[in-house]
Protein backbone atom coordinates (compact mmCIF):
# COMPACT_ATOMS: atom_id res chain seq x y z
CA UNK A 1 0.00 0.00 0.00
CA UNK A 2 2.81 2.36 0.91
CA UNK A 3 4.75 1.57 -2.22
CA UNK A 4 1.72 2.74 -4.14
CA UNK A 5 2.20 6.33 -3.07
CA UNK A 6 5.91 6.25 -3.73
CA UNK A 7 5.49 5.32 -7.36
CA UNK A 8 5.50 8.73 -9.03
CA UNK A 9 3.82 7.54 -12.20
CA UNK A 10 0.94 5.98 -10.30
CA UNK A 11 0.34 9.14 -8.35
CA UNK A 12 -0.04 10.91 -11.69
CA UNK A 13 -2.42 8.27 -12.94
CA UNK A 14 -4.45 8.53 -9.74
CA UNK A 15 -4.60 12.34 -9.81
CA UNK A 16 -5.57 12.27 -13.46
CA UNK A 17 -8.35 9.73 -13.12
CA UNK A 18 -9.73 11.39 -9.97
CA UNK A 19 -9.89 14.81 -11.61
CA UNK A 20 -11.41 13.39 -14.76
CA UNK A 21 -14.04 11.44 -12.87
CA UNK A 22 -15.15 14.41 -10.77
CA UNK A 23 -15.62 16.72 -13.72
CA UNK A 24 -17.20 13.96 -15.82
CA UNK A 25 -19.68 13.16 -13.04
CA UNK A 26 -20.73 16.78 -12.55
CA UNK A 27 -20.85 17.85 -16.20
CA UNK A 28 -22.39 14.53 -17.22
CA UNK A 29 -24.96 14.94 -14.45
CA UNK A 30 -26.40 17.95 -16.21
CA UNK A 31 -26.35 16.20 -19.59
CA UNK A 32 -28.26 13.21 -18.19
CA UNK A 33 -30.83 15.38 -16.44
CA UNK A 34 -31.43 17.12 -19.77
CA UNK A 35 -32.41 13.79 -21.38
CA UNK A 36 -29.11 13.42 -23.20
CA UNK A 37 -27.67 10.44 -21.31
CA UNK A 38 -25.76 9.05 -24.27
CA UNK A 39 -24.39 12.41 -25.44
CA UNK A 40 -20.92 11.47 -24.18
CA UNK A 41 -20.88 8.45 -26.45
CA UNK A 42 -21.94 10.54 -29.44
CA UNK A 43 -19.49 13.39 -28.83
CA UNK A 44 -16.60 11.00 -28.27
CA UNK A 45 -17.26 9.22 -31.57
CA UNK A 46 -17.78 12.55 -33.31
CA UNK A 47 -14.23 13.63 -32.50
CA UNK A 48 -12.86 11.19 -35.10
CA UNK A 49 -13.52 13.12 -38.35
CA UNK A 50 -12.01 16.29 -36.86
CA UNK A 51 -8.78 14.49 -35.99
CA UNK A 52 -8.62 12.85 -39.42
CA UNK A 53 -9.34 16.01 -41.41
CA UNK A 54 -6.75 17.93 -39.37
CA UNK A 55 -4.23 15.19 -40.15
CA UNK A 56 -4.97 15.42 -43.88
CA UNK A 57 -4.62 19.21 -43.80
CA UNK A 58 -1.55 19.57 -41.57
CA UNK A 59 0.01 16.10 -41.71
CA UNK A 60 0.63 16.17 -37.99
CA UNK A 61 -0.79 14.60 -34.87
CA UNK A 62 0.61 17.02 -32.31
CA UNK A 63 -1.46 16.87 -29.07
CA UNK A 64 -2.62 20.50 -29.36
CA UNK A 65 -3.82 20.05 -32.93
CA UNK A 66 -5.61 16.79 -32.10
CA UNK A 67 -7.32 18.47 -29.15
CA UNK A 68 -8.51 21.53 -31.07
CA UNK A 69 -9.70 19.56 -34.10
CA UNK A 70 -11.50 17.00 -31.95
CA UNK A 71 -13.10 19.83 -30.00
CA UNK A 72 -14.39 21.60 -33.10
CA UNK A 73 -15.72 18.39 -34.58
CA UNK A 74 -17.56 17.36 -31.40
CA UNK A 75 -18.95 20.85 -30.94
CA UNK A 76 -20.29 20.74 -34.50
CA UNK A 77 -21.90 17.39 -33.69
CA UNK A 78 -23.53 18.87 -30.56
CA UNK A 79 -25.08 21.67 -32.56
CA UNK A 80 -26.09 19.37 -35.42
CA UNK A 81 -28.12 17.30 -32.93
CA UNK A 82 -29.89 20.43 -31.70
CA UNK A 83 -30.44 21.62 -35.27
CA UNK A 84 -31.97 18.32 -36.45
CA UNK A 85 -34.36 18.13 -33.51
CA UNK A 86 -35.31 21.80 -33.95
CA UNK A 87 -36.02 21.90 -37.67
CA UNK A 88 -37.66 18.48 -38.07
CA UNK A 89 -39.84 16.05 -36.20
CA UNK A 90 -36.92 13.65 -35.72
CA UNK A 91 -36.58 12.92 -32.00
CA UNK A 92 -33.52 13.43 -29.83
CA UNK A 93 -32.43 9.79 -29.65
CA UNK A 94 -32.60 9.35 -33.43
CA UNK A 95 -30.73 12.62 -33.96
CA UNK A 96 -27.95 11.41 -31.66
CA UNK A 97 -27.65 8.07 -33.44
CA UNK A 98 -27.69 9.82 -36.83
CA UNK A 99 -24.94 12.25 -35.86
CA UNK A 100 -22.85 9.52 -34.23
CA UNK A 101 -22.93 7.19 -37.21
CA UNK A 102 -22.58 9.96 -39.79
CA UNK A 103 -19.55 11.55 -38.10
CA UNK A 104 -17.92 8.20 -37.48
CA UNK A 105 -18.49 7.21 -41.11
CA UNK A 106 -16.88 10.45 -42.30
CA UNK A 107 -13.96 9.75 -39.97
CA UNK A 108 -13.53 6.20 -41.22
CA UNK A 109 -13.76 7.41 -44.81
CA UNK A 110 -11.02 9.96 -44.15
CA UNK A 111 -8.95 7.30 -42.37
CA UNK A 112 -9.16 4.95 -45.34
CA UNK A 113 -8.14 7.87 -47.57
CA UNK A 114 -5.15 8.63 -45.29
CA UNK A 115 -4.07 5.02 -45.49
CA UNK A 116 -3.67 5.34 -49.26
CA UNK A 117 -1.40 8.37 -48.79
CA UNK A 118 2.33 7.94 -48.47
CA UNK A 119 2.98 9.65 -45.15
CA UNK A 120 5.51 8.56 -42.52
CA UNK A 121 3.58 9.35 -39.33
CA UNK A 122 0.15 8.01 -40.20
CA UNK A 123 0.45 4.94 -37.96
CA UNK A 124 -1.42 5.03 -34.67
CA UNK A 125 -4.10 7.50 -35.78
CA UNK A 126 -6.85 4.94 -35.29
CA UNK A 127 -5.55 4.27 -31.78
CA UNK A 128 -6.19 7.82 -30.60
CA UNK A 129 -9.79 6.95 -29.83
CA UNK A 130 -9.19 3.99 -27.57
CA UNK A 131 -7.39 5.70 -24.72
CA UNK A 132 -4.74 4.54 -22.29
CA UNK A 133 -5.04 5.45 -18.64
CA UNK A 134 -1.77 3.76 -17.75
CA UNK A 135 0.07 6.07 -20.10
CA UNK A 136 -0.99 9.29 -18.31
CA UNK A 137 1.97 11.62 -18.05
CA UNK A 138 2.62 14.65 -15.93
CA UNK A 139 1.71 16.90 -18.83
CA UNK A 140 -1.66 15.16 -19.27
CA UNK A 141 -2.41 15.71 -15.61
CA UNK A 142 -1.69 19.41 -15.96
CA UNK A 143 -4.15 19.51 -18.87
CA UNK A 144 -6.70 17.51 -16.96
CA UNK A 145 -6.43 19.70 -13.89
CA UNK A 146 -7.10 22.79 -15.96
CA UNK A 147 -10.11 21.22 -17.63
CA UNK A 148 -11.46 19.95 -14.32
CA UNK A 149 -10.96 23.30 -12.58
CA UNK A 150 -12.51 25.25 -15.45
CA UNK A 151 -15.54 22.96 -15.71
CA UNK A 152 -16.17 22.81 -11.98
CA UNK A 153 -15.78 26.59 -11.56
CA UNK A 154 -18.10 27.14 -14.51
CA UNK A 155 -20.75 24.83 -13.07
CA UNK A 156 -20.42 26.39 -9.61
CA UNK A 157 -20.66 29.94 -10.97
CA UNK A 158 -23.68 29.48 -13.18
CA UNK A 159 -25.30 26.66 -11.19
CA UNK A 160 -28.63 28.43 -10.72
CA UNK A 161 -28.88 29.52 -14.34
CA UNK A 162 -27.97 26.06 -15.64
CA UNK A 163 -30.54 24.52 -13.35
CA UNK A 164 -33.23 26.89 -14.53
CA UNK A 165 -32.25 26.38 -18.15
CA UNK A 166 -32.30 22.60 -17.80
CA UNK A 167 -35.62 22.26 -16.03
CA UNK A 168 -37.63 25.22 -17.23
CA UNK A 169 -36.17 26.81 -20.38
CA UNK A 170 -39.29 28.89 -21.06
CA UNK A 171 -39.20 30.54 -17.66
CA UNK A 172 -35.45 31.13 -18.12
CA UNK A 173 -36.22 32.93 -21.37
CA UNK A 174 -38.89 35.15 -19.85
CA UNK A 175 -36.35 36.18 -17.21
CA UNK A 176 -34.21 37.49 -20.06
CA UNK A 177 -31.35 35.04 -19.66
CA UNK A 178 -29.05 34.76 -22.64
CA UNK A 179 -29.84 31.10 -23.26
CA UNK A 180 -27.64 30.82 -26.34
CA UNK A 181 -24.53 31.96 -24.49
CA UNK A 182 -25.15 29.55 -21.61
CA UNK A 183 -25.92 26.74 -24.04
CA UNK A 184 -22.67 27.38 -25.90
CA UNK A 185 -20.59 27.54 -22.73
CA UNK A 186 -22.17 24.36 -21.37
CA UNK A 187 -21.53 22.63 -24.71
CA UNK A 188 -17.90 23.78 -24.60
CA UNK A 189 -17.35 22.45 -21.09
CA UNK A 190 -19.03 19.13 -21.96
CA UNK A 191 -17.08 18.70 -25.18
CA UNK A 192 -13.81 19.66 -23.49
CA UNK A 193 -14.32 17.04 -20.76
CA UNK A 194 -15.23 14.37 -23.31
CA UNK A 195 -12.36 15.10 -25.67
CA UNK A 196 -9.71 15.17 -22.93
CA UNK A 197 -11.21 12.12 -21.25
CA UNK A 198 -11.51 9.99 -24.35
CA UNK A 199 -7.79 10.16 -24.97
CA UNK A 200 -7.27 8.69 -21.51
CA UNK A 201 -10.10 6.20 -20.92
CA UNK A 202 -11.45 5.68 -24.45
CA UNK A 203 -14.79 6.34 -26.12
CA UNK A 204 -17.10 3.88 -24.41
CA UNK A 205 -15.79 4.33 -20.90
CA UNK A 206 -16.04 8.11 -21.28
CA UNK A 207 -19.75 7.71 -21.93
CA UNK A 208 -20.05 5.61 -18.78
CA UNK A 209 -18.13 8.08 -16.60
CA UNK A 210 -20.59 10.79 -17.63
CA UNK A 211 -23.83 8.95 -17.07
CA UNK A 212 -23.51 6.24 -14.41
CA UNK A 213 -22.64 8.36 -11.29
CA UNK A 214 -25.70 10.61 -11.64
CA UNK A 215 -27.91 7.60 -12.37
CA UNK A 216 -26.80 6.03 -9.08
CA UNK A 217 -27.21 9.33 -7.22
CA UNK A 218 -30.86 9.47 -8.25
CA UNK A 219 -31.58 6.60 -5.89
CA UNK A 220 -30.47 8.75 -2.96
CA UNK A 221 -31.62 12.30 -3.50
CA UNK A 222 -34.06 14.58 -5.28
CA UNK A 223 -32.16 17.85 -4.95
CA UNK A 224 -29.86 18.75 -7.82
CA UNK A 225 -27.06 20.02 -5.59
CA UNK A 226 -27.00 16.84 -3.49
CA UNK A 227 -27.28 14.71 -6.61
CA UNK A 228 -24.18 16.26 -8.14
CA UNK A 229 -22.21 15.96 -4.89
CA UNK A 230 -23.15 12.28 -4.47
CA UNK A 231 -22.25 11.63 -8.12
CA UNK A 232 -18.84 13.23 -7.65
CA UNK A 233 -18.16 11.21 -4.47
CA UNK A 234 -19.18 7.92 -6.11
CA UNK A 235 -17.05 8.74 -9.08
CA UNK A 236 -14.00 9.48 -6.92
CA UNK A 237 -14.54 6.24 -4.97
CA UNK A 238 -14.62 4.10 -8.09
CA UNK A 239 -11.63 5.90 -9.62
CA UNK A 240 -9.62 5.38 -6.41
CA UNK A 241 -10.48 1.69 -6.08
CA UNK A 242 -9.80 0.95 -9.73
CA UNK A 243 -6.43 2.70 -9.67
CA UNK A 244 -5.59 0.57 -6.63
CA UNK A 245 -6.65 -2.59 -8.51
CA UNK A 246 -4.63 -1.71 -11.58
CA UNK A 247 -1.67 -1.13 -9.28
CA UNK A 248 -1.98 -4.50 -7.54
CA UNK A 249 -2.67 -6.61 -10.63
CA UNK A 250 -0.19 -6.09 -13.46
CA UNK A 251 -1.46 -5.17 -16.96
CA UNK A 252 -4.88 -4.29 -15.58
CA UNK A 253 -6.52 -1.33 -17.35
CA UNK A 254 -7.94 1.39 -15.06
CA UNK A 255 -10.80 2.69 -17.21
CA UNK A 256 -12.88 -0.51 -17.47
CA UNK A 257 -12.56 -1.14 -13.73
CA UNK A 258 -14.04 2.30 -13.03
CA UNK A 259 -17.09 1.27 -15.05
CA UNK A 260 -17.34 -2.17 -13.43
CA UNK A 261 -17.21 -0.66 -9.94
CA UNK A 262 -19.74 2.02 -10.85
CA UNK A 263 -22.01 -0.77 -12.12
CA UNK A 264 -21.67 -2.64 -8.82
CA UNK A 265 -22.42 0.56 -6.90
CA UNK A 266 -25.52 0.96 -9.05
CA UNK A 267 -26.66 -2.55 -8.15
CA UNK A 268 -25.99 -2.00 -4.43
CA UNK A 269 -27.80 1.35 -4.39
CA UNK A 270 -30.73 -0.15 -6.24
CA UNK A 271 -31.06 -2.84 -3.59
CA UNK A 272 -30.29 -0.66 -0.59
CA UNK A 273 -32.04 2.63 -1.39
CA UNK A 274 -35.67 1.55 -0.87
CA UNK A 275 -34.71 -0.19 2.34
CA UNK A 276 -32.72 2.73 3.79
CA UNK A 277 -35.33 5.28 2.72
CA UNK A 278 -38.12 3.09 4.08
CA UNK A 279 -36.42 2.95 7.46
CA UNK A 280 -36.08 6.70 7.52
CA UNK A 281 -39.74 7.30 6.82
CA UNK A 282 -40.81 4.94 9.60
CA UNK B 1 -19.03 -10.98 -59.98
CA UNK B 2 -16.84 -9.32 -57.35
CA UNK B 3 -18.79 -6.03 -57.23
CA UNK B 4 -22.03 -7.89 -57.66
CA UNK B 5 -21.61 -9.87 -54.43
CA UNK B 6 -20.70 -6.76 -52.46
CA UNK B 7 -23.68 -4.89 -53.87
CA UNK B 8 -26.20 -7.67 -53.30
CA UNK B 9 -25.01 -8.37 -49.74
CA UNK B 10 -24.99 -4.68 -48.81
CA UNK B 11 -28.43 -4.25 -50.27
CA UNK B 12 -29.86 -7.21 -48.32
CA UNK B 13 -28.36 -5.88 -45.09
CA UNK B 14 -29.60 -2.37 -45.85
CA UNK B 15 -33.14 -3.69 -46.35
CA UNK B 16 -33.11 -5.58 -43.04
CA UNK B 17 -31.70 -2.59 -41.18
CA UNK B 18 -34.17 -0.14 -42.73
CA UNK B 19 -37.15 -2.31 -41.70
CA UNK B 20 -36.02 -2.93 -38.13
CA UNK B 21 -34.63 0.60 -37.78
CA UNK B 22 -37.99 2.19 -38.65
CA UNK B 23 -39.66 0.35 -35.78
CA UNK B 24 -36.72 1.22 -33.55
CA UNK B 25 -36.86 5.00 -34.07
CA UNK B 26 -40.62 5.03 -33.52
CA UNK B 27 -39.96 3.58 -30.06
CA UNK B 28 -37.18 6.09 -29.36
CA UNK B 29 -34.60 3.33 -29.05
CA UNK B 30 -32.25 4.50 -31.81
CA UNK B 31 -29.07 4.12 -29.78
CA UNK B 32 -29.68 0.40 -29.29
CA UNK B 33 -27.72 -0.49 -32.43
CA UNK B 34 -24.70 1.41 -31.16
CA UNK B 35 -25.04 -0.16 -27.71
CA UNK B 36 -25.20 -3.70 -29.11
CA UNK B 37 -22.25 -3.03 -31.39
CA UNK B 38 -20.12 -2.48 -28.29
CA UNK B 39 -21.49 -5.07 -25.92
CA UNK B 40 -21.17 -7.97 -28.40
CA UNK B 41 -17.46 -7.91 -27.65
CA UNK B 42 -18.29 -9.66 -24.36
CA UNK B 43 -20.15 -12.42 -26.21
CA UNK B 44 -17.19 -13.01 -28.49
CA UNK B 45 -14.70 -13.02 -25.60
CA UNK B 46 -16.87 -15.40 -23.53
CA UNK B 47 -17.33 -17.86 -26.39
CA UNK B 48 -13.60 -17.82 -26.94
CA UNK B 49 -12.69 -18.26 -23.28
CA UNK B 50 -15.38 -20.83 -22.38
CA UNK B 51 -15.39 -22.98 -25.50
CA UNK B 52 -12.11 -22.09 -27.17
CA UNK B 53 -13.92 -21.49 -30.44
CA UNK B 54 -13.01 -18.99 -33.12
CA UNK B 55 -15.45 -20.39 -35.69
CA UNK B 56 -17.64 -17.60 -37.00
CA UNK B 57 -20.91 -19.37 -36.23
CA UNK B 58 -19.92 -19.85 -32.59
CA UNK B 59 -18.83 -16.23 -32.27
CA UNK B 60 -22.05 -15.03 -33.90
CA UNK B 61 -24.19 -17.08 -31.52
CA UNK B 62 -22.32 -15.67 -28.53
CA UNK B 63 -22.69 -12.17 -29.92
CA UNK B 64 -26.44 -12.57 -30.55
CA UNK B 65 -26.96 -13.85 -26.99
CA UNK B 66 -25.14 -10.85 -25.51
CA UNK B 67 -27.03 -8.56 -27.89
CA UNK B 68 -30.30 -9.97 -26.57
CA UNK B 69 -29.02 -9.66 -23.01
CA UNK B 70 -28.16 -5.97 -23.62
CA UNK B 71 -31.63 -5.21 -24.94
CA UNK B 72 -33.45 -7.21 -22.29
CA UNK B 73 -31.34 -6.07 -19.35
CA UNK B 74 -31.61 -2.38 -20.24
CA UNK B 75 -35.38 -2.70 -20.60
CA UNK B 76 -35.57 -4.52 -17.26
CA UNK B 77 -33.46 -1.91 -15.44
CA UNK B 78 -35.53 0.85 -17.08
CA UNK B 79 -38.79 -0.64 -15.81
CA UNK B 80 -37.78 -1.99 -12.41
CA UNK B 81 -35.38 0.72 -11.25
CA UNK B 82 -37.26 3.67 -12.80
CA UNK B 83 -34.11 4.79 -14.65
CA UNK B 84 -34.68 6.68 -17.94
CA UNK B 85 -34.38 4.27 -20.85
CA UNK B 86 -31.36 5.95 -22.45
CA UNK B 87 -29.47 5.98 -19.14
CA UNK B 88 -30.24 2.31 -18.48
CA UNK B 89 -29.09 1.42 -21.98
CA UNK B 90 -25.84 3.33 -21.48
CA UNK B 91 -25.30 1.73 -18.10
CA UNK B 92 -25.79 -1.81 -19.39
CA UNK B 93 -23.74 -1.66 -22.57
CA UNK B 94 -20.76 0.18 -21.09
CA UNK B 95 -20.70 -2.29 -18.19
CA UNK B 96 -20.72 -5.31 -20.48
CA UNK B 97 -18.05 -3.72 -22.66
CA UNK B 98 -15.88 -2.92 -19.64
CA UNK B 99 -16.27 -6.51 -18.41
CA UNK B 100 -15.09 -7.76 -21.81
CA UNK B 101 -12.00 -5.54 -21.71
CA UNK B 102 -11.16 -6.66 -18.17
CA UNK B 103 -11.55 -10.33 -19.21
CA UNK B 104 -9.24 -9.74 -22.16
CA UNK B 105 -6.71 -8.16 -19.80
CA UNK B 106 -6.96 -11.03 -17.29
CA UNK B 107 -6.53 -13.72 -19.93
CA UNK B 108 -4.28 -11.57 -22.11
CA UNK B 109 -1.97 -14.49 -22.85
CA UNK B 110 -4.79 -16.65 -24.21
CA UNK B 111 -6.82 -14.15 -26.18
CA UNK B 112 -5.92 -13.47 -29.77
CA UNK B 113 -9.11 -11.84 -30.89
CA UNK B 114 -9.20 -9.13 -33.45
CA UNK B 115 -11.58 -6.57 -32.03
CA UNK B 116 -11.04 -4.36 -35.06
CA UNK B 117 -12.38 -7.02 -37.32
CA UNK B 118 -15.71 -7.11 -35.52
CA UNK B 119 -16.18 -3.39 -35.25
CA UNK B 120 -14.71 -2.31 -38.56
CA UNK B 121 -15.79 -5.13 -40.88
CA UNK B 122 -14.52 -4.52 -44.37
CA UNK B 123 -16.91 -5.18 -47.20
CA UNK B 124 -14.17 -5.57 -49.77
CA UNK B 125 -13.43 -9.01 -48.27
CA UNK B 126 -16.98 -10.36 -48.55
CA UNK B 127 -16.47 -12.20 -51.87
CA UNK B 128 -13.35 -14.04 -50.60
CA UNK B 129 -15.10 -15.95 -47.84
CA UNK B 130 -17.24 -18.48 -49.66
CA UNK B 131 -19.60 -21.18 -48.50
CA UNK B 132 -18.41 -24.58 -49.70
CA UNK B 133 -20.81 -27.51 -49.47
CA UNK B 134 -21.24 -30.69 -51.50
CA UNK B 135 -18.17 -29.66 -53.49
CA UNK B 136 -19.99 -26.68 -54.93
CA UNK B 137 -19.10 -23.05 -54.35
CA UNK B 138 -22.33 -21.43 -53.15
CA UNK B 139 -21.06 -17.87 -53.07
CA UNK B 140 -20.09 -15.68 -50.10
CA UNK B 141 -21.16 -16.74 -46.60
CA UNK B 142 -22.11 -13.16 -45.80
CA UNK B 143 -24.64 -13.24 -48.62
CA UNK B 144 -26.41 -16.33 -47.25
CA UNK B 145 -26.33 -14.99 -43.71
CA UNK B 146 -27.84 -11.63 -44.66
CA UNK B 147 -30.42 -13.33 -46.85
CA UNK B 148 -31.58 -15.52 -43.95
CA UNK B 149 -31.73 -12.53 -41.61
CA UNK B 150 -33.81 -10.59 -44.13
CA UNK B 151 -36.21 -13.53 -44.51
CA UNK B 152 -36.60 -13.78 -40.70
CA UNK B 153 -37.26 -10.03 -40.49
CA UNK B 154 -39.78 -10.07 -43.34
CA UNK B 155 -41.55 -13.06 -41.87
CA UNK B 156 -41.86 -11.65 -38.34
CA UNK B 157 -42.71 -8.06 -39.35
CA UNK B 158 -45.09 -9.31 -42.07
CA UNK B 159 -46.94 -11.59 -39.68
CA UNK B 160 -47.12 -9.16 -36.79
CA UNK B 161 -47.40 -5.89 -38.71
CA UNK B 162 -50.65 -4.75 -37.07
CA UNK B 163 -49.37 -5.62 -33.63
CA UNK B 164 -46.12 -3.72 -34.13
CA UNK B 165 -48.08 -0.76 -35.44
CA UNK B 166 -50.50 -0.66 -32.53
CA UNK B 167 -47.89 -1.24 -29.84
CA UNK B 168 -45.59 1.42 -31.37
CA UNK B 169 -48.15 4.20 -31.71
CA UNK B 170 -50.63 3.38 -29.02
CA UNK B 171 -49.24 1.03 -26.36
CA UNK B 172 -52.15 1.67 -24.00
CA UNK B 173 -54.79 0.76 -26.58
CA UNK B 174 -52.74 -2.29 -27.51
CA UNK B 175 -52.74 -3.42 -23.89
CA UNK B 176 -56.48 -2.87 -23.60
CA UNK B 177 -57.04 -5.00 -26.68
CA UNK B 178 -55.05 -7.79 -25.07
CA UNK B 179 -51.86 -7.34 -27.10
CA UNK B 180 -48.86 -7.51 -24.84
CA UNK B 181 -46.82 -4.39 -25.67
CA UNK B 182 -43.93 -5.76 -23.63
CA UNK B 183 -43.87 -9.04 -25.56
CA UNK B 184 -43.70 -7.30 -28.96
CA UNK B 185 -41.11 -4.94 -27.61
CA UNK B 186 -38.88 -7.88 -26.71
CA UNK B 187 -39.55 -9.47 -30.11
CA UNK B 188 -38.37 -6.29 -31.79
CA UNK B 189 -35.30 -6.11 -29.55
CA UNK B 190 -34.47 -9.68 -30.59
CA UNK B 191 -34.82 -8.82 -34.28
CA UNK B 192 -32.50 -5.85 -33.79
CA UNK B 193 -29.85 -8.02 -32.10
CA UNK B 194 -29.93 -10.68 -34.77
CA UNK B 195 -29.84 -8.14 -37.59
CA UNK B 196 -27.10 -6.05 -36.02
CA UNK B 197 -24.81 -8.96 -35.13
CA UNK B 198 -25.25 -10.72 -38.48
CA UNK B 199 -24.41 -7.46 -40.24
CA UNK B 200 -21.38 -6.46 -38.13
CA UNK B 201 -19.34 -9.26 -39.56
CA UNK B 202 -20.02 -8.20 -43.12
CA UNK B 203 -20.16 -4.43 -42.99
CA UNK B 204 -18.83 -3.32 -39.59
CA UNK B 205 -20.68 -1.73 -36.72
CA UNK B 206 -20.63 1.88 -37.92
CA UNK B 207 -22.54 1.11 -41.07
CA UNK B 208 -25.05 -0.98 -39.12
CA UNK B 209 -25.80 1.95 -36.83
CA UNK B 210 -25.99 4.29 -39.83
CA UNK B 211 -28.26 1.97 -41.82
CA UNK B 212 -30.52 1.33 -38.83
CA UNK B 213 -31.30 4.97 -38.10
CA UNK B 214 -30.49 7.23 -41.05
CA UNK B 215 -32.73 5.87 -43.87
CA UNK B 216 -35.53 5.26 -41.37
CA UNK B 217 -35.28 8.85 -40.10
CA UNK B 218 -35.30 10.20 -43.66
CA UNK B 219 -38.42 8.12 -44.32
CA UNK B 220 -39.95 9.42 -41.08
CA UNK B 221 -39.75 12.96 -42.51
CA UNK B 222 -41.92 12.11 -45.52
CA UNK B 223 -44.14 9.18 -44.57
CA UNK B 224 -47.60 9.47 -43.07
CA UNK B 225 -48.22 5.81 -42.31
CA UNK B 226 -46.13 2.94 -41.01
CA UNK B 227 -46.27 0.93 -44.25
CA UNK B 228 -45.14 3.98 -46.27
CA UNK B 229 -42.38 4.64 -43.77
CA UNK B 230 -41.07 1.06 -44.13
CA UNK B 231 -41.23 1.35 -47.94
CA UNK B 232 -39.46 4.73 -48.09
CA UNK B 233 -36.84 3.56 -45.59
CA UNK B 234 -35.98 0.58 -47.81
CA UNK B 235 -35.79 2.83 -50.87
CA UNK B 236 -33.54 5.38 -49.13
CA UNK B 237 -31.35 2.54 -47.86
CA UNK B 238 -30.92 1.12 -51.38
CA UNK B 239 -30.08 4.58 -52.73
CA UNK B 240 -27.46 5.00 -49.99
CA UNK B 241 -25.90 1.66 -50.93
CA UNK B 242 -25.66 2.64 -54.60
CA UNK B 243 -24.31 6.15 -53.96
CA UNK B 244 -21.92 4.72 -51.35
CA UNK B 245 -20.50 2.23 -53.83
CA UNK B 246 -20.03 5.08 -56.30
CA UNK B 247 -18.30 7.26 -53.69
CA UNK B 248 -16.02 4.40 -52.65
CA UNK B 249 -15.02 3.70 -56.25
CA UNK B 250 -14.44 7.38 -56.93
CA UNK B 251 -12.41 8.25 -53.82
CA UNK B 252 -10.92 4.79 -53.25
CA UNK B 253 -12.26 4.88 -49.67
CA UNK B 254 -13.73 2.23 -47.38
CA UNK B 255 -17.02 0.96 -48.83
CA UNK B 256 -19.08 0.75 -45.63
CA UNK B 257 -18.00 4.19 -44.39
CA UNK B 258 -18.88 5.67 -47.80
CA UNK B 259 -22.37 4.14 -47.60
CA UNK B 260 -22.84 5.69 -44.15
CA UNK B 261 -21.78 9.09 -45.50
CA UNK B 262 -24.13 8.67 -48.49
CA UNK B 263 -27.05 7.91 -46.17
CA UNK B 264 -26.20 11.01 -44.14
CA UNK B 265 -26.04 13.18 -47.27
CA UNK B 266 -29.49 11.98 -48.35
CA UNK B 267 -30.89 12.83 -44.92
CA UNK B 268 -29.35 16.31 -44.89
CA UNK B 269 -30.65 17.03 -48.42
CA UNK B 270 -34.10 15.81 -47.34
CA UNK B 271 -34.01 18.08 -44.30
CA UNK B 272 -33.16 21.03 -46.55
CA UNK B 273 -35.96 20.14 -48.99
CA UNK B 274 -38.39 19.93 -46.09
CA UNK B 275 -37.23 23.31 -44.80
CA UNK B 276 -37.71 24.96 -48.19
CA UNK B 277 -41.16 23.39 -48.53
CA UNK B 278 -42.14 24.69 -45.10
CA UNK B 279 -40.84 28.17 -45.88
CA UNK B 280 -42.82 28.22 -49.15
CA UNK B 281 -45.92 27.04 -47.39
CA UNK B 282 -45.51 29.72 -44.72
CA UNK B 283 -45.04 32.51 -47.28
CA UNK B 284 -48.04 31.26 -49.28
CA UNK B 285 -50.19 31.35 -46.17
CA UNK B 286 -48.84 34.78 -45.28
CA UNK B 287 -49.67 36.18 -48.71
CA UNK B 288 -53.20 34.75 -48.50
CA UNK B 289 -53.73 36.38 -45.16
Amino acid sequence: MLAFWQDANLVWVLTGTLLLSVSAAVVGGFAVLRQRALIGDVLAHAALPGIMVAFILFESKAPGLVLVSALLSSLLAYYLISWITRVSKIKGDAAMAIVLSLFFSIGMMALSYIQTLDLPNKAGLDRLLFGQAAAITQQDVVWLSWVAIISLCFIALVFHKLRLMSFDPQYAQTLGLNLKAYELSFALVLVLTVVIGLQIVGVVLMAAALLIPITIARFWSQSLRTLLIIAAILSVMSAGISTQISFMVPHMPTGPWIVLILGLLFGLSWLAAPWVRGQRHV
Amino acid sequence: MYEFWIFITASLIATSCALVGSLLILRRMSMLGDAISHSVLLGIVLVYLLFGQTNILWLLSGAVLIGLLTAWLSEWVHQKAAVPSDASLGLVFTWLFALAIVLIAVYADNVHLDHDHVLFGEMAFIPFNNLQAFEINWGPKAFWLSLSVLLINLLVIGMAFERFKLSSFHPLLATTLGISAAFWHYVLMSLVSITAVASFDAVGSILVVALLVIPASTAYLFANSLSKMLLYAVLFAQTSVLIGLGLAAWLDSAISASMGVAAGLILIISLMVKRIQQAREASRLASQA
